[in-house]
């Protein structure tokens, strides 16, 4: 193992924004006081250019996480290989800390469709999306962290609950957890379900990174848009979070009509100071025991 | 029971069949209809498809206006279904797309447009390459030179036009401020597509430069290129050419035949 991920292992728990192409020059112009990074995988998919190069300076500053929207790790068809080769070329060349993509599927047969698609909770989806998740770790000889998505829509197929799903996946095949808790608020909202019970069924060793976001209603349904300030009830459920895995990772994700740099590093801030909070109460009763 | 592949072709088909809401899996309704749930997924998705390509065929979006362009995005997505993960190789066949679809026969130039700006992007995301090593090429022999056969630069697209494409791109800029009438009458254009740093940038080439750098750009040797060059231009200067293509960092490097190598 390098140096370079050695040293990204050992990195605190600390907040990090979604590198945005917007925040390129004023980053590596004063960059800011923030844990680390993530990108989008596929968007670093190129062969080299001004994408790869800004990359490369902001690895020389910042650990980096890789965050795949493309893997389709719940499609009956299995993963690329295609795919699974450009991100391992991709995680070699920057020694990522963190490695993730979804819980969900976008391609069946030669069509991919290019969005986070929903899974019904089924025996034969959990055997599926494990053996995926198995074949992603093998050919990438790391472990990943499986996000939850957003969800409109529930499929009558589906037996068993999404937080239950998604730690049986962390348990069967040793990944990691990426716990969204907006989309986990956002779903709970569009299916009403209660979200302290899907933190409950979660594994607090596998979380390894938390993502938080905004979203948008489009008066029938919560959106997961990525395009505003993390809502309240978001924050709240954060720390609910929190509580129960301990301080980890924590992400400031905003992708749509993306705002200048300091307001996301102000969100980040929060993020911060909500995770010293728990750090130091961690200490406390580690002191107190 | 369907299986999950079952499940997931009939959920993709429903997609792309808004008349098709039944062939997706059976969705749970807790008070909107599955058809209402499904239509969020189906907006999402041809949303992603609109913005993806919009950020590569700007000018093209621009020619067209952005309701027409939607509609295209549409339409193509459902006749040209997306092949990658990678949502930004979803354009490859827009500009083939285009070249075929009704639009085109009012706006003859609007396939060579799209074409254009799929190499800009192809280009800006090419790998770099470094400069030819001049101190190598001054030992090849000059009996030798002939059988040269240069690379170009992997950032390097070639393409023509019986129509002024390029100034079409550059007027559908958003910082242009020059001229804005163009005459589609203009006649052919030679086109090179390359980066200079990281910035991509559109040449116009003589018809001789296009030939040698086609020629060149398939394995051509240099004597041979240059024959396809006179072919197109009797006055090309291959001298001029190099001095010029070799500075610039089109031609980045050069092969020898095995049986011209110093024994």
């Amino acid at each position: 193992m390098s140096v370079r991920a050695l040293e990204v292992q050992a990195a605190p728990p600390s907040a990090g924004i979604g590198l945005r192409a917007p925040h390129y020059r004023e980053i590596l112009e004063s960059p800011p006081d923030i844990g680390w990074l993530e990108v989008h995988s596929e968007n670093y998919f190129g062969r080299g250019g001004q994408p790869l190069h800004y990359l490369e300076r902001m690895r020389e500053r910042y650990p980096l996480s890789l965050h795949g929207v493309g893997l389709s790790l719940g499609s009956a068809d299995g993963l690329r290989h295609s795919h699974l080769v450009q991100l391992k070329a991709l995680a070699d060349r920057f020694e990522p800390m963190l490695v993730s993509d979804h819980l969900c599927w976008g391609a069946i047969g030669a069509r991919h469709l290019n969005d986070l698609l929903p899974l019904p909770y089924t025996d034969e989806a959990l055997d599926l999306v494990c053996a995926n998740v198995f074949q992603a770790q093998d050919f990438l000889c790391r472990q990943i962290l499986v996000e939850n998505v957003s969800s409109y829509l529930q499929f009558s197929a589906s037996r068993i609950p999404e937080g239950e799903f998604i730690a049986e996946v962390a348990r069967r095949t040793g990944c990691g957890l990426l716990l969204d808790v907006n989309n986990i608020y956002v779903s709970a909202v569009n299916h009403g379900f209660d979200p302290l019970r899907y933190l409950d069924a979660i594994p607090a060793s596998a979380v390894h990174e938390i993502h938080l976001a905004g979203f948008d209603s489009n008066g029938i349904c919560l959106i997961d848009t990525h395009g505003k300030p993390v809502a309240g009830p978001v924050w709240n459920l954060y720390g609910e979070a929190l509580s129960r895995v301990g301080p980890v990772h924590t992400l400031i994700e905003w992708d749509t009509d993306v705002p200048p740099l300091a307001v996301l590093l102000n969100e980040a801030r929060n993020a911060q100071d909500i995770l010293d909070q728990w750090s130091v109460m961690g200490v406390s009763h580690a002191i107190a025991a | 029971m369907q299986s999950l592949r079952e499940m997931q072709t009939g959920f993709a088909a429903a997609i792309f069949n808004a008349g098709a809401s039944s062939l997706a899996p059976d969705i749970r309704a807790d008070g909107i209809s599955p058809a209402t749930r499904l239509g969020f997924y189906r907006t999402n998705v041809f949303e992603n498809y609109r913005k993806a390509l919009g950020l590569t065929f700007s000018a093209t979006e621009r020619i067209v206006g952005s309701g027409f362009f939607a509609a295209l995005a549409e339409e193509y997505v459902r006749s040209c279904p997306s092949r990658s993960g990678d949502v930004g190789r979803h354009g490859e066949r827009f500009p083939e797309f285009l070249r075929h679809h009704r639009c085109s026969r009012e706006l003859l130039y609007l396939a060579d447009l799209a074409r254009l700006e799929w190499c800009i992007d192809e280009s800006f995301n090419e790998a770099d390459a470094d400069p030819l090593d001049l101190q190598r090429l001054a030992t090849v022999r000059e009996e030798h030179c002939e059988r040269l056969r240069f690379q170009l630069a992997p950032s390097c697209r070639l393409l023509s036009s019986c129509f002024p494409i390029n100034r079409i791109w550059d007027l559908c800029q958003p910082d242009h401020d020059g001229e804005v009438n163009v005459g589609l009458g203009e006649g052919v254009v030679d086109l090179l597509v390359r980066r200079r740093g990281f910035a991509v940038v559109v040449e116009a080439l003589d018809p001789g430069e296009l030939a040698m750098l086609m020629a060149l750009s398939t394995g051509h040797e240099f004597a041979a290129a240059y024959q396809y060059a006179r072919a197109a231009d009797d006055s090309f200067d291959p001298a001029a050419f190099l001095s010029k293509h070799v500075l610039s960092r089109v031609l980045v490097d050069f092969t020898l035949p095995a049986e011209t190598h110093a024994p």
